[in-house]
């Protein structure tokens, strides 16, 4: 690649933010293979669900990080984004990211959940408040991925997709209480939940904790990583790359005889230290 | 901007007054759904009179998405939504009045469904008045959502397909309400359980109500 | 215990796909290739 096409990318990551990433991408893995590990090998099982307690150590975690991390996470940049005083496309794309991860989260809590419920009740699903609300909330994550996919100026699709985050936050609290009025299978909170812990073995405790720490540490290295593409795609997509390397052609390097410059500029040459 | 919200809802109903789409179109699809519910749950008659609150609801549903995606492209042709916006029509108003407009064409299409449901699945109403504050308030938070909707996804092209992917997830707890009340309404059920529902209806409608007043305006401004 | 296994197997799994499809998307575009990944272009 003809280095005088290289160009300066505004969007630049320092070494550090790059290492910052790559160590939070380790910490995530080997804590979960540790969290893997207790929660296969180590801890004991449940006197009453035997093994399939062990299933706590994903479930519970994942549901954490989609419902409550990744959603809420979503609707607050939203607010942010919509405000004035703090409006920038950083939080639109922070929500946007938020929101997929989410959605990939969300179905893991389902899927978890529902091998847990097939051998403890006996179904693979069933319409209780939990479950219910949180099929929701993954239809409601599809339509904003759905929506942003629309193609707009990215303020107009900031905007738009910001707004719809904030009538899904409205609703999920709605949603939630409507469906708890009906008979509620699954367990109430867990850790909250005072009756529960004197049950809850020392190792089986920590392990749990693990799992939460280790699928938030998962959660955010594929937060950091998917906001990094959606900044890659909105600059390279709206044309500041040809304009930029517009710029740098325009600084008086010597164009290449060949005529074929423009060959390269269509080719697209990476701008340095731009992953 | 309720002067304005009685001259947009005035428009609104004037113009489907004169193409009457709701009425030739939206109704009989609405009675169509009826039918074809008929036809999946089979010659049981007991079955569809238990089922026949949760089949009226989601007909409803169906008709509300039609309601509001005519009621937002009639002002798609000539650059009408750029007209409204320079008019100077309070943003408020404007919501609400297409509401209301959106919700009266709901409540007609409600009764004759009503009707239809009791005809068809020989569902029996016992507490008359249950079944009408239901229809009510659940139309009001069908009809506010809806054009709320309507604004968000109004200058797309896919907007016919993603209208309803976005709406109906939304109005999910009407639809939970609202059959939950006719259920205690129908012979058989207890109307105290319908009074507690009722709440939720009250609470969602205040809460996108008041949403759409305040935040219709900002979404024209992306439209 | 075939549910525990089954049910880690197809958690981990999910989420390792999910970021090689991250890394490689970020791989992509900093290749240069502009669209996103649903838009069917020349690559």
């Amino acid at each position: 690649m003809n280095p005088n096409q290289r160009v300066r990318s505004p969007l630049l990551q320092s070494a550090r933010a790059r290492w910052t990433v790559r160590i939070i991408g380790i910490a995530a893995v080997l804590s979960t293979a540790f969290t893997v590990w207790l929660g296969l090998w180590v801890t004991p099982p449940d006197q009453v669900q035997g093994d399939l307690v062990r299933l706590v150590y994903i479930h519970p975690g994942v549901a954490w990080v989609a419902l409550y991390l990744a959603f809420g996470l979503a609707a607050a940049a939203s607010l942010l984004y919509l405000w004035p005083r703090t409006r920038s496309l950083f939080w639109d794309r922070l929500a946007a990211a938020a929101v997929e991860v989410g959605v990939v989260f969300n179905v893991c809590t389902l899927i978890s959940g529902s091998i847990w419920g097939k051998p403890a009740w006996g179904v693979w699903w069933a319409w209780d408040a939990r479950l219910t609300s949180t099929a929701v909330l993954l239809v409601l994550f599809l339509g904003y991925m759905a929506l942003r996919r629309v193609p707009a100026e990215p303020e107009v699709r900031a905007r738009r997709s910001a707004f719809l985050a904030l009538f899904a936050a409205v609703d999920i609290p709605i949603v939630h209480f409507s469906v708890l009025w009906w008979k509620t299978l699954h367990q109430g909170a867990t850790v909250l939940n005072p009756d529960l812990s004197p049950t809850i073995h020392g190792s089986m405790a920590w392990t749990l904790l693990l799992s939460f720490v280790a699928l938030t540490l998962v959660f955010v290295w594929m937060l950091v990583v998917r906001y990094r593409i959606g900044v890659l795609e909105d600059w390279l997509g709206s044309g500041e790359l040809d304009a930029a390397l517009r710029e740098r052609q325009a600084e008086g390097v010597a164009p290449d005889p060949a005529g074929d410059g423009s060959e390269a500029a269509a080719g697209a040459p990476v701008p340095e230290g731009v992953r | 901007m309720w002067r304005d919200t009685l001259l947009v809802a005035g428009k609104d109903l004037r113009i489907e007054a004169r193409s009457r789409v709701a009425l030739s179109q939206v109704a009989p699809f609405g009675i169509v759904a009826l039918v074809l519910f008929a036809f999946a749950l089979g010659p049981d008659r007991a079955l569809m009179a238990t089922g026949a609150p949760g089949l009226f609801w989601v007909a409803v549903l169906f008709c509300t998405v039609q309601a509001v995606q005519r009621s937002v492209s009639v002002e798609s042709a000539d650059g009408a939504r750029d007209g409204l916006r320079l008019s100077g029509l309070d943003p408020a108003g404007l919501f609400l009045g297409k509401t209301v407009a959106v919700a009266a064409q709901l409540v007609v299409l409600e009764a004759l469904l009503a009707v239809g449901v009791v005809l068809l699945y020989g569902a029996r109403i016992d507490v008359p008045w249950l079944i009408v504050v239901s229809c009510a308030l659940g139309t009001v938070g069908l009809a506010a959502t809806g054009t709320l909707y309507g604004a968000l996804s109004a200058g797309l092209r896919v907007r016919e397909t993603l209208l309803p992917f976005l709406l109906l997830p939304i109005v999910a707890p009407v639809l939970l309400a609202g059959t939950r009340i006719w259920q205690a309404a129908m012979a058989g059920g207890t109307p105290a359980d319908g009074t507690q529902w009722l709440r939720l209806l009250v609470i969602f409608d205040a809460v996108y109500v008041a949403l759409g007043i305040v935040v219709y305006g900002p979404i024209q401004e992306t439209a | 215990m075939r549910y525990v296994i089954a049910g880690y197997t197809i958690i981990l799994s999910l989420l390792f796909l999910y970021s090689v499809q991250l890394v490689w998307r970020r791989q992509r575009l900093a290749d240069g290739c502009f669209a996103p990944i649903w838009v069917i272009e020349r690559k």
